[in-house]
């Protein structure tokens, strides 16, 4: 079994999601991937 | 700080999180999520869960007779992330998360990863709100939320 099952969205629900998701990346967003870029290139990786 | 997957470590002297980690051990086994754990000064200090899922969307049009229309995001789903209680408050979360966000980001390059989902609820909502994660739509009055951080494409 999975650690969680994946949601199903339906509805109004649905629609909202994708409406947001298919929308142009925030400014915030951008700037997370910014810092995320950062702290995995800090952390460094042993096999 | 150093990652490294959960195989690579023979022993684990974590007690408070070594049932936890043992559920993990047994997912893995069975290939259903991978667990990273980070070290710091060779203890371990934090841990977390990644595995593949997607978001189903289904869209009703308004049209008769209704023909469903059905959208799937593929997404990275942090399954567990937790931080050992003698680190809280050192961001280490936080660099955890972010480092799981990257990895979305990474995978995305070779087999396609829209989003970072996560199942959670109570204080750690928080938590990932301030990373940049958002609450799946209708999801804000339930007790454990579904909340989504969109990866950037390219």
């Amino acid at each position: 079994m999975r650690p969680e099952p994946a949601p199903v969205l339906t509805g109004k629900c649905a629609k909202e999601f994708v409406k947001k998701v298919e929308m142009p990346l925030t400014q915030k967003n951008i700037e997370v991937f910014k810092e995320a870029e950062k702290v995995y290139k800090a952390i460094k990786k042993v096999k | 700080m150093i990652c490294l997957r959960l195989f690579a470590v023979k022993m684990i002297a974590w007690d408070l999180m070594s049932s936890s980690i043992r559920k993990q051990k047994q997912f893995q086994k069975e290939n259903l999520g991978v667990t990273h754990l980070f070290l710091y000064n060779n203890q371990i200090v934090g841990f977390a869960t990644l595995v593949m899922s997607q978001i189903e969307a289904k869209l009703a049009p308004y049209l008769f007779p209704v023909k469903i229309e059905i959208k799937y995001y593929p997404a990275l789903l942090i399954g567990r992330l937790a931080t050992h209680n003698d680190y809280r408050g050192r961001n280490v979360g936080k660099n955890i998360c972010l480092w799981c966000v990257e990895t979305a980001k990474q995978l995305s390059k070779t087999i396609g990863c829209r989003l970072v989902i996560v199942l959670t609820g109570g204080k750690p909502v928080l938590f990932y709100k301030k990373v940049g994660f958002e609450i799946f739509p209708k999801c804000e009055k339930k007790l454990r939320k579904w909340m989504y951080l969109q990866v950037p494409s390219g």
